[in-house]
């Protein structure tokens, strides 16, 4: 009540101080730029909170009218520090500005080797800010992308912790050979896709994404696949800043496998034994038992996905910053932790993140910076791969018992039990990554040359791996029919050891020219760099240890019990080098044609000497019409609208591991065995090479544009892409005889064609100062067509891989299930396996009467979805937010075989999708006649192979994998800063957060973002989040 | 330079025309979020439903012998495997036949399946003769005519006990008179015993031991089932009803005349008269 009437009688002071000083107040003053002493053009001088505004003319000086009492002058210059000067009574307020760090990151965009103004951005680049980040509640980077921007396609095909990274398409798949994966350059230097994925996001000033030629140009032989550029946070001039963040989150599966339980399955799997002809194995007094569960020794219900990743695993997430500086000093300092665990106790994953960036002003023209992060992961696994984890957590039959009570773990036939290969008794598969990158850049004006400065880097990163995997004994039972148990033979421990390790030396120098000549501006830039990259790496094992209590290499056997040597050591070796040198030049008339062109020149020590070089030039241009005098007219309807075009050639040298050197003839150890004398000796192959081999090379176009309408509320961007790479790699198998014996090497013969659209369109509104809200949508459509690859001549059309997108799926097309005797009699063709009521019919293509490999045909586009979407949207009210993330793919298409389609597989499973087979009582069925036998020598579940570059397959088992996922939502509340501040918070929010909370999707079983066909893969999780953000 | 929008409207209604404005913005992103929920998601799983009640009518089939017609009266069934008094469901139709050579007591059973599951019924019938003649056995018995093993060292002959047939004598050459002995079971169920001029007299006829006189008979009546005693050895049993010596198959002394299969071939045949009490002749034959 004290303060009520205090703040009262606050306000009424107020409201009379207004009265008497009621008349507008007029200040003036001039900006210019602190390193430069010049004067700012169009500099922006605004009172703060209002729209009371003003730009500086040509030398710099401004005049405006504020109203009485005046306020908080903000003045803001792209490129520069923000500055703002308390102006209460009329007079004279100059600025000078400081180019030193960035304005906004809504003006500026980061680009390779600098940053340029958005709106004199000629390529297509997106942003993802560092808000968008930290709203994803996930260990990895590149799945807080996912639905964000145009222009990325997306997968994430696991939740596995530590190792849940999204594969990311930038503009779709262009190489059916190559490697797709993007380029990652953080803080300028080209680094890991891991050193992006596992950064604190709370590091990460923003994300570009370069899509274009001209965009991604300058990084020349590697960045044909796109770039993404990572800028982390720096310090900033003014206050010092703490902030810190606390997160913790429970994931759970987001969907199981809806799996039958043991009465169901034993009903259904009764069905298909009589289908089949063979022994029934269950009475119906066994299969009543399974119902009551009466019995769960002899009758068990196992639910193995809910025993092995049922309920949920916690994740917390500390992070604590500092940022500040003077004009001489300024700091970034991070300390981030991160602690995920597995739905299992075996498994998990902590990060270490630590970051300090520094920028020094050495002198008035001399600039240093030294930023040095750090990372510790810590992943524990069992020593089971999760793979065989999941194959068996998906195979095993509700029918079989986990445990025996009081006895231990239960053994029934062939199946593994997972139970038990996820107990930490087993042993552990634990890998310890040690990451320190360091940058050191030195930026030096020159002073008698206006704008011209030489800046050199010398950045070196230290990677190493230590990985350890003990596997133990467990013992596992198995009932012997008479109350009794048989206890499994004691496996005796075994150890592996390795350590890799690399070093990467890059150095730069760079030559920055950026000045203004009246209407025309000009930058350039020149860059050479060299890197090198030694590569070790060294592993052993022993087994056979006595006893688990030393679990240290020494303490095991080098040999077995009759000396022969059972200890296994390896290791190998690698260097990897790149010299280029590069060169941009950007001009542009008056703000309003934009011009830009560059040109890098690579060398790769991969290919022979005489191709190792390669130029690649990009140029691009844009016209900013909205600024043209004849479209005054459209002032305050149109904001701003650019048109804009780029061109460029990029190369992609990700060719694969095992194709290092493939210009040297090699020899290769062999298979299969010669037969000397009666006896098979192993023997070696000779390599043959191609002398002549050289990166995929890309050629992209784009065109765009942007638009932004009624003072920013509603933009919209779109872009036309097309990329043309040829010289991706094939192997001429199918070209020749296989009477030569030999395998041909790998040739630059293949190309792809990738053409596409992006769309991204925007509307935000405050309505009022405490309402606003905004809304964005984004879509990208890619299509994909092989053009050049090599396939035999006598190639039919139906398989001819040309014309046809990568990843395509060919084989059987299933025309429909047998669901009558008339059907029967009519469907004449013969077969290759039996076929009656319940099967499947396939397409006759040739009409020759017979089913075989000749009926192959195109059947669909593969699991790389060609439509990707994100919708996104949040609204305000006072210290209230929401914000959501809606995204989806289609035109999609996923095979699901074995565990993750059939029934019974491999004496598996059985799915609810079952409950709607064939039989004569459900004519109309959607899934055949059950069967035991769900191999691939069956009518039903036969998979013809597919041609080279193409996936054979069953169109009956290829599935929409279409899907719409609310990836994110959020809701967070900001304490008012008048009721914390007496805590020395200047601001403190708390938020609770969701990851990939609801799925729609026609798919069954598996996950949409799912790439196993089987389905053995640790599935995606649901994450709850609550959070909390302090600022002093 | 434009004022906030406010400004120029009472606050009152400004409000409220603006909190409608938010869900109003939405709408589009709604509706295509309920047009996607509901065109997205897996069609609904069907129920298991209801067992198949089993049951079924049995009938003797005439004209065919040992034969009966099942006939399922099961309801809500589309599945049926049979037992057919043997312990092993095979699979079959709606309609299906037992056949029963030999004669008995058999529980048939129907397991019928139905879309929930399956249940089990089960009929008794009494089969009162044999089917010899799909008896296989009696198929190979009947076949050609057999003689006594004339080979040296086979031992056609053994004599000794149930669990050591050769325990008292293990076996020797046979004199000439046994080996012309020719025995021919008819498909009739009678017995020709040609003796070929001799035959030898056992420890139960004096001269002991030697050719004697041709004791052959014709077309006596035999007895075939194609069970043996509970608990003893064989495939199938001989029965001569006469007095020993006056009948008999081997030797003229056998305990019995009432003889097992202990194994039959195309061309071997293994008898052994006597029971697990008496004194047991065994008989190695071939084909004549």
């Amino acid at each position: 009540m004290r303060y009520f009437v205090r703040f009262l009688s606050m306000a009424l002071l107020l409201i009379i101080a207004g009265s008497v000083h009621a008349q507008n107040i007029l200040v003036s003053g001039r900006v210019t730029s602190k390193t430069t002493g010049t004067a700012l053009a169009s500099a922006s001088v605004n009172l703060k909170g209002t729209n009371i505004a003003t730009v500086t003319n040509d030398s710099g000086q401004y005049n405006l009218s504020l109203p009485p009492g005046g306020g908080m002058l903000v003045i803001s210059y792209i490129g520069m520090a923000t500055q703002e000067i308390l102006a209460t009574s009329a007079g004279s307020y100059n600025a000078i500005l400081d180019d030193g760090t960035a304005n906004t990151l809504a003006d500026l965009v980061i680009v390779g080797y600098g940053s340029q103004r958005r709106a004199n951005v000629t390529g297509a680049i997106s942003t993802v800010a560092t808000k968008e980040l930290v709203q994803a509640p996930v260990a990895d980077l590149s799945n807080a992308l996912i639905g964000r921007v145009p222009g990325i396609i997306t997968k994430q095909a696991s939740g596995e912790p530590g190792a849940d990274d999204a594969r990311l398409y930038i503009r779709g798949q262009s190489t059916f050979s190559g490697s797709m994966e993007p380029l990652v350059v953080v803080d300028g230097i080209v680094r890991t896709f891991r050193d992006f994925s596992q950064l604190d996001a709370n590091e990460v000033e923003s994300i570009s994404i370069l899509k274009d030629a001209s965009s991604a140009a300058i990084f020349g032989v590697r960045g044909a696949n796109g770039v993404l550029l990572v800028t982390t946070k720096r310090g900033k001039t003014g206050k010092n800043t703490t902030s810190y963040s606390f997160n913790y989150a429970r994931q759970e599966v987001s969907k199981f496998n809806d799996n039958l339980g043991s009465f169901e399955y034993a009903t259904l799997l009764s069905e298909a034994q009589l289908n089949d002809g063979v022994p029934i194995t269950y009475t119906p007094e066994q299969i009543e038992a399974f119902r009551t569960g009466s019995d769960p020794v002899l009758y068990p219900n196992t639910d193995w996905q809910r025993l092995v990743l049922g309920g949920s695993a916690g994740q917390m997430q500390h992070n604590l910053n500092f940022s500040g500086g003077t004009e001489k000093l300024k700091y970034f300092a991070s300390l981030g932790y991160f602690d995920q665990k597995g739905l299992y106790s075996s498994l998990g994953y902590k990060r270490y993140n630590l970051r300090l960036n520094l920028d020094l002003q050495v002198t008035n023209t001399t600039k240093v910076s030294i930023d040095v992060s750090g990372r510790l992961e810590k992943r524990t696994a069992p020593p089971t791969g999760i793979s065989q984890i999941f194959e068996h957590t998906l195979r095993n039959p509700p029918t079989i018992p986990a445990v025996y009570d009081g006895v231990g773990y239960a053994q029934i036939g062939s199946y593994t039990n997972t139970l038990r290969a996820i107990d930490p008794a087993g042993g552990y598969n634990r890998r310890e990554d040690n990451t320190i990158l360091t940058n050191l850049a030195i930026e030096q004006q020159i002073p008698w040359v206006k704008g011209l400065s030489l800046r050199g880097v010398l950045a070196y990163d230290k990677r190493m791996n230590f990985s350890k995997a003990w596997r133990d004994n467990v013992y596992v039972y198995t009932a012997n029919g008479s109350g009794g148990f048989v206890q499994s033979n004691y496996n005796a421990p075994s150890l592996n050891q390795d350590y890799y390790q690399n070093h990467q030396t890059e150095l730069q120098a760079q030559l920055n020219y950026n000045r203004r000549f009246g209407k025309h501006n000009v930058s350039a830039l020149v860059l050479i760099l060299r890197q090198e990259r030694p590569v070790e790496f060294f592993g052993a094992g022993r087994s056979g240890f006595e006893n688990g209590f030393f679990q240290a290499l020494n303490f095991g056997p080098a040999t077995n019990s009759t000396g022969g040597i059972t200890e296994t050591i390896y290791g190998n070796l690698d260097r990897f080098a790149l010299r280029s040198a590069a060169g941009r030049i950007n001009y542009d008339y008056d703000g309003r044609y934009l011009f830009q062109a560059s040109l890098r020149r690579d060398e790769t020590e991969n290919f022979a000497p005489k191709f190792r070089r390669g130029y690649f030039p990009a140029f691009s241009a844009g016209w900013i019409v909205s600024r043209e005098n004849f479209m005054e007219g459209t002032a305050g309807v149109l904001d701003f609208l650019k048109i804009k075009g780029s061109w460029g050639q990029l190369g992609n040298d990700k060719i694969g591991d095992e194709l290092r050197f493939a210009y040297i003839s090699r020899y290769q150890s062999v298979a299969n065995n010669y037969a000397f004398g009666g006896s098979t000796l192993p023997g070696l192959n000779p390599l043959a090479s191609n002398p002549i081999v050289q990166w995929e090379s890309s050629t992209k176009s784009d065109i765009g544009f942007e638009a932004r309408f009624l003072k920013g509320m509603f933009d919209i961007e779109m872009d036309f892409f097309r990329e043309y790479r040829k010289d991706i790699l094939g192997y001429r198998y199918s070209q020749i005889p296989s009477a030569y014996g030999g395998q041909l090497p790998p040739e630059n013969v293949g190309a792809v064609l990738n053409r596409g659209l992006e769309l991204n369109i925007g509307h935000s509104k405050s309505i009022d100062r405490n309402w606003s809200y905004f809304a964005r949508a984004n879509m990208t459509l890619v299509k994909n067509e092989i053009r050049k690859a090599p396939v035999a001549a006598n190639l039919t059309d139906a398989l001819n891989v040309i014309g046809r997108p990568i990843g395509a799926y060919y084989g059987y097309k299933a025309i429909g299930i047998i669901r009558d005797q008339a059907t029967l009699d009519g469907y004449t063709v013969t077969t290759e396996f039996p076929v009656g009521l319940g099967d499947i019919m396939y397409d006759d293509l040739n009409k020759d009467g017979v089913i075989n490999s000749n009926d192959r045909q195109y059947l669909t586009t593969g699991n790389i979805p060609e439509l990707v979407y994100g919708i996104s949207g949040g609204a305000r009210w006072k210290g209230f937010e929401m914000n959501f993330l809606f995204q989806g793919a289609d035109r999609v298409h996923q095979q699901l075989i074995n565990n993750a389609g059939y029934a019974f597989f491999n004496g598996g499973r059985v799915s609810a999708e079952w409950l709607d087979r064939w039989n004569p009582s459900n004519p109309d069925g959607k899934l055949p006649k059950l069967s035991t036998n769900a191999t691939a020598t069956t009518n039903n579940y036969q998979i013809p192979g597919g041609p080279s570059y193409g996936l054979g397959g069953n169109s009956f088992w290829i599935k929409n994998a279409a899907y719409l996922r609310l990836k994110n939502a959020e809701i967070a509340y900001n304490f008012s800063t008048d009721l914390v501040k007496k805590a020395g918070i200047s601001n403190l929010r708390v938020f609770a957060t969701g990851q990939n909370l609801v799925t729609w999707t026609k798919l069954r079983n598996v996950d949409p973002e799912n790439t196993n066909t089987s389905g053995w893969y640790y599935p995606v999780q649901a994450v709850f989040n609550f959070g909390v953000n302090v600022q002093f | 330079m434009p004022e906030p929008a406010s400004a120029y409207q009472p606050i009152l209604e400004t409000k409220s025309f603006k909190t409608m404005r938010i869900p109003l913005i939405f709408t589009p992103v709604l509706l295509a979020m309920a047009v996607a929920i509901s065109g997205c998601q897996p069609d609904k799983v069907k129920e298991l439903g209801e067992p198949a009640a089993s049951s079924f009518t049995i009938a003797p089939v005439t004209g065919k012998a040992n034969t009966y017609a099942l006939a399922s009266t099961s309801t809500n069934a589309f599945g049926y495997a049979w037992d057919m008094g043997n312990g092993t469901y095979i699979k079959g139709g709606a309609l299906d036949t037992a056949y029963f050579p030999t004669m008995g007591t058999y529980t048939v059973r129907l397991r019928a399946f139905g879309p929930g599951g399956s249940t089990v019924s089960e009929q008794t019938v009494t089969v009162t003769s044999d089917d010899l003649l799909n008896i296989p056995q009696f198929v190979l018995l009947t076949a050609h005519s057999w003689k006594l093993d004339p080979a040296d060292g086979a031992n056609a002959i053994i004599v000794g006990t149930e669990g050591n047939p050769g325990q008292y004598f293990g076996g020797g050459g046979l004199d000439a008179c046994q080996k012309d002995d020719v025995y021919t079971f008819g498909t009739d169920l009678k017995l020709t015993y040609n003796a070929n001029g001799s035959t030898f007299n056992a420890g139960n006829i004096s001269p002991n031991y030697t050719c004697g006189t041709d004791r052959s008979y014709t077309d006596f009546v035999y007895a075939y089932s194609p069970n043996v005693p509970a608990g003893s050895a064989g495939v199938g049993l001989i029965t001569l009803n006469a007095n020993v010596p006056d009948k008999f198959i081997g030797v003229t002394d056998i305990s019995s005349n009432s003889y097992r299969i202990i194994s039959i071939s195309a061309t071997n045949m293994v008898l052994r008269s006597g029971t697990a009490s008496q004194t047991v002749h065994q008989f190695k034959f071939v084909a004549n």
